[in-house]
């Protein structure tokens, strides 16, 4: 039996602002527990809800970014219902009429071919608190500073056809709200959260199977681990003749599985009104203008365009571009070095290695583009070879010190004076007469070897082409 | 009438306040008579009514994306239960 | 000059010219306080009321000047305010101290006046403060009839307070006081610091025995505060009303067909009011109203549907009182048990009836309607006449016994007016004066044609009563 795949995506972002989105707490990460915090967001008595603006306009960039329709007027309801990280008691949040909706994000299918993904809704909401359990297992404890962070909800149609697709839209999205300096979406960290609703429908039905809603997934690869074992798990049941169970499933990595929730999660009636402290959410044409006008470059623009000016292969585009810092750091590469075929090679061969093995992200990365170019004038001008240059690179980008200064600390300086080299270059001549013999007598690939036991006496320092110019040089003579 | 218990029993889970069996009787007989009260409520003629907002143009006053600092002693000191940096609630059973 | 005589302009003129000290005052309004029936106050402010009284003559010594320096103010339970717990009559509450001031207070206090203590609110600030008639002073007489603690305590002079006047209680229970009481415009004062007891209707009331005094207790309190998005409004541009001060340009509204609702002593005094308008050149006329039994009801439904979420705040984690368990649901249940009465259990519990699926629709949306209309209904009212004279209850004793329903219906005439979101000004003897949004100013200016009317209708039935 057949069986099609339907997934649907609920994904939270965290709004980069510099407060919380209706008090003036600090939204940023700090270890102390509920430091960030103040009467507002703690639900006391006699406080009231102020919006921050920066964070509309952050929802309105993003729903603009997801190619939605804007609301010129959104409200804010309330979403009633008891747990101890909801300070309130309810949870402020955009139910009858969120800020974008109909909107869309294009991906490839698992043939490689183009699918338009819908979004259904991006509203504005605020964050809950954190729960940790306490090591005697006895008590739970709150941790509030998460407590009225803004969040971005964004919910897609049942579109999602795939594990696969599911990931890809995962990048794609963040690549975009990246992109529009929406949030940082890093799910490690837990400013991108994702929820999975899924269902199989057998093959010709019209009728939707009941759906399980899949959570606690912590990368985009736990997403499509869960849905894959979903899949199995369902269509096991469907195969027996039985129903799938709707309900809530916990995805645990370790065992890689998933357990059934209970508890917080029986059918909610949350009730949900109109906010009585928060005036409707007023947008002007004007101002939708402005913040579509204002929105990033794409990727695939970007893409495009590294193509025309820097004249790269298509290739490179996409790779330096699939994230936006990693094409900022490009073009910043170019200011201090503007031949863009080499940095790209540099960028997207030994410091992405670099990067990938420290498991760091481009921002993290002590090797700037200043010190890239540095690098890259070090090579042209001969100071250091390609390969010394590796070397350089590594030290440098691990120790944070200039290239420069890596190079004259450890004396990796190209060895490029003529009569230091021409008695390195007589040395190897005198203690390789069979090498010198096979050269003159035709294999040219003798020379290689000369060069290499030069380059080992120099420990790689020898400057490669002037040692094989005098290696050709001396041992023609007689040939 | 059975309806109404039913609604009350709903209602007092969702909202989380203990009430005992003879409260709930009075309570019982109170929603049956607070809900015939409503009733001209109910034959009021309500077609075509505009929203009447009392707030009008005082969302043009931004409030800056400045960070403020709180008094945390001040704050924490009117918790039931705080121990090492943390409010304390029952364990919660997923 | 005995403080509880006289008005708080006086007072403040005398601490400001040192005829007589803050300190001195507040002292002897202190002992007067705790004569009171101790069911007015819920806190006396004693040692803080002495040092704020200490604060201010040091101030006057230096040469400044304060507008209400030394005059003695209550506030109902209502607000928060450092150094006093906000008990809201609840069990769990007790020991609550707020960490913050209420932005209302904080501004009169700005002003000079000296917090005395909190007046008692009930369950939650929900419920009244009636107790039952034990004879014997005047206050505790007035204990039985009248329904709020600040108008109490402030009808023996010149001691002002503030209340939440949600569903206009304050305005009413002042008035049987024989005094006045102003609800200014939404947004006109900072509501940070107050209490909700629900959301839309919830507003800082002020009562006082002269009508300047309640001008300068407006004066000092408005303003924008950034906690509150509502006082934006008065940053924003509005039309300076110039009022007219010649009755012969003034229309007069009134709704003759209200007093067939009245018993005999409030329709007198309504009546009495037209005639007097009459006697003084003002215009008159004739307007009807009615929406008043569907605003009533729609009133309660959106207020207990957003008490029902209002109050969930209250979960024993961050403040207030809890019940220890081991089971998550059982301390939610016990905690909220022990933290609400009567009256906020019942609308809680209604109020989550009235928002569920099945009742949005048919209660909750249905009372916004009629709250839209209603606003419609008075807007049209007062394009017809300058200010609207109103009724303010039934009967100028409430009967000995009030179910929940019956005392939801002492409201009719005032929570359709705070649903409009209007200003109003009450007047002793049973009368309102509402005018448009931001009119207090108009209605303060002729308020002192009304005062001499009303103050005589009071001093009758007083007379009738001893």
């Amino acid at each position: 039996m057949a069986y099609k795949v339907v997934i649907g995506l609920e994904v939270h972002v965290e709004l980069q602002t510099v407060t919380k989105l209706f008090c003036s707490c600090p939204n940023s990460f700090v270890a102390e527990a509920n430091k960030h915090t103040c009467p507002v967001c703690l639900g006391f008595p006699g406080t009231l809800p102020r919006l921050n603006q920066e964070a509309v306009k952050r929802a309105l960039t993003a729903s603009l970014a997801l190619n939605c329709q804007i609301a010129l007027t959104s409200y804010f309801d309330r979403k009633n219902y008891f747990y101890p990280d909801m300070p309130k008691g309810y949870q402020i949040s955009q139910f009858f009429v969120p800020i974008g909706s109909h909107g869309y994000l294009d991906i490839d299918d698992d043939q490689g071919e183009p699918k338009r993904v819908r979004i259904g809704r991006v509203h504005m909401e605020e964050d809950a608190g954190k729960l940790v359990h306490s090591p005697a297992g006895d008590r739970a404890m709150v941790d509030y500073n998460r407590a009225g962070v803004p969040l971005v909800e964004i919910v897609t149609e049942p579109d999602l056809g795939s594990p696969g697709e599911a990931k890809r839209y995962l990048e794609k999205l963040k690549a975009v709200l990246q992109y529009a300096a929406v949030s940082d979406c890093k799910m490690e960290e837990g400013s991108l959260r994702c929820d999975a609703n899924i269902s199989l429908r057998p093959a010709g039905s019209k009728v939707l199977g009941n759906k399980t809603e899949l959570k606690n997934m912590n990368s985009f690869k736990a997403v499509e681990q869960s849905l894959e074992h979903e899949i199995k798990r369902q269509r096991k049941i469907l195969e027996k003749g039985k129903q799938v169970l709707s309900q809530t499933l916990r995805w645990d990595e370790g065992s890689g599985s998933t357990i059934a929730m209970r508890g917080k999660l029986q059918a909610h009636d949350y009730r949900c009104f109109p906010d009585p402290e928060l005036p409707p959410v007023y947008l002007t044409g004007e101002e939708v203008n402005k913040a579509q006008a204002a929105l990033p470059e794409m990727a695939e623009e970007r893409a495009v365009r590294f193509v025309k000016e820097y004249g790269l292969p298509v290739y490179d585009a996409g790779v330096l571009t699939a994230s936006r810092e990693l094409a900022d750091y490009f073009e910043s590469c170019l200011v201090h070095y503007n031949k863009p075929k080499i940095v790209s090679n540099w960028v997207m061969g030994e410091l992405s290695a670099l990067l990938n093995s420290a498991g760091l992200e481009i921002n993290g990365c002590r090797f700037t583009p200043e010190f890239m170019g540095e690098l890259l004038h070090m090579i042209e001008g001969r100071a250091i070879s390609g390969k010394i240059a590796k070397v350089v690179l590594d030290k440098s980008f691990k120790s944070g010190k200039a290239p420069g200064d890596v190079v004259k600390n450890e004396g990796l300086m190209q060895i490029s004076d003529q009569s230091e080299l021409e008695m390195l270059v007589d040395k190897v001549i005198d203690a390789n007469p069979d090498s010198v013999e096979n050269y003159r007598g035709g294999k040219n690939k003798a020379i290689g070897f000369l060069v290499g036991q030069v380059m080992q006496e120099t420990k790689g320092k020898a400057n490669p082409q002037l040692v094989n110019e005098l290696l050709v040089r001396k041992i023609g003579k007689n040939g | 009438m059975d309806n109404h218990e039913e609604t009350l029993e709903k209602a007092i889970n969702t909202i989380k306040i203990e009430v005992g069996d003879q409260e709930k009787k009075i309570l019982h007989h109170q929603l049956g008579q607070f809900l015939e009260w409503l009733a001209l409520l109910e034959e009021a003629e309500t077609e075509n009514i505009e929203a009447q907002q009392l707030f009008t143009g005082v969302e043009k006053i931004k409030r800056e994306d400045q960070p403020q600092e709180s008094n945390l002693v001040e704050i924490r000191k009117e918790a039931a239960a705080f121990e090492n940096g943390f409010y304390l609630v029952p364990r919660i059973i997923d | 000059m005995k403080v509880t005589e006289i008005n708080a302009l006086r007072v403040a003129e005398a601490v400001n010219n040192r005829e007589v000290s803050a300190s001195s005052l507040i002292e002897e309004v202190i002992e007067h306080c705790k004569g009171l029936d101790n069911k007015v106050f819920s806190c006396l402010a004693t040692e803080m009321a002495l040092e704020q009284a200490a604060a201010v003559d040091r101030k006057i010594k230096s040469g400044f000047n304060l507008p209400l320096a030394g005059v003695p103010l209550v506030i109902a339970d209502d607000f928060s305010f450092r150094g006093m717990p906000l008990a809201l009559a609840s069990s769990a509450l007790q020991n609550y101290h707020p960490p913050l001031n209420a932005a209302s207070v904080e501004k009169i206090v700005g002003a000079g006046a000296v917090v005395v203590g909190k007046t008692a609110v009930g369950d939650m600030g929900l419920d009244t403060v009636a107790g039952k008639s034990e004879g014997g002073t005047f206050f505790k007489e007035l204990l039985y009839k009248v329904r709020s603690g600040a108008a109490i305590a402030a009808s023996c002079g010149c001691i002002l307070s503030l209340e939440n006047d949600s569903s206009g209680m304050t305005r009413q229970s002042a008035s049987r006081c024989g005094i006045f009481s102003l609800r200014p415009t939404p947004g006109r004062v900072s509501r940070y610091g107050l209490n909700l007891r629900s959301g839309s209707f919830d507003y800082p009331g002020f009562v006082a025995t002269h009508l300047d005094d309640l001008a300068v207790l407006l004066q000092a309190s408005t303003g924008y505060d950034e906690r509150d998005i509502m006082t934006a409004v008065n940053s924003i541009q509005r039309d300076k009303y110039i009022h007219n001060s010649n009755p012969k340009e003034i229309t007069i509204g009134f709704c003759s067909s209200l007093t067939g609702f009245l018993d005999e002593e409030p329709a007198a005094a309504y009546e009495k009011m037209y005639l007097h308008c009459r006697e003084n050149g003002f215009k008159t006329v004739d307007l009807t109203l009615d929406i008043l039994p569907e605003a009533l009801r729609a009133f309660y439904v959106v207020a207990f549907a957003e008490t029902s979420s209002t109050l969930s705040r209250f979960d024993g984690i961050r403040f207030g009182m809890a019940v220890d368990s081991d089971d998550l649901e059982e301390y939610y249940f016990k905690t909220r048990r022990l933290t609400f009465g009567d009256e906020a259990c019942r609308r809680s519990i209604f109020g989550t009836y009235l928002l569920s699926e099945n009742s949005y629709e048919r209660y909750y949306k249905k009372a916004i309607n009629i709250l839209n209309r209603t606003r419609q209904v008075f807007a049209e009212v007062l394009d017809q006449c300058d200010l609207l004279l109103f009724p303010l209850f039934k009967s100028v004793s409430p009967p000995d016994h009030l179910n929940f329903i019956q005392s939801y219906e002492e409201d009719i005439f005032t929570a359709p007016v705070n649903m409009a979101g209007l200003p109003s000004l009450a007047f002793p003897g049973g009368v309102q004066l509402i005018t448009e949004p931001f009119g207090e100013e108009k209605l303060l200016a002729l308020g002192e044609y009304f005062k001499t009317a009303a103050e005589e209708t009071t001093r009758e039935s007083k007379e009738g009563e001893v």
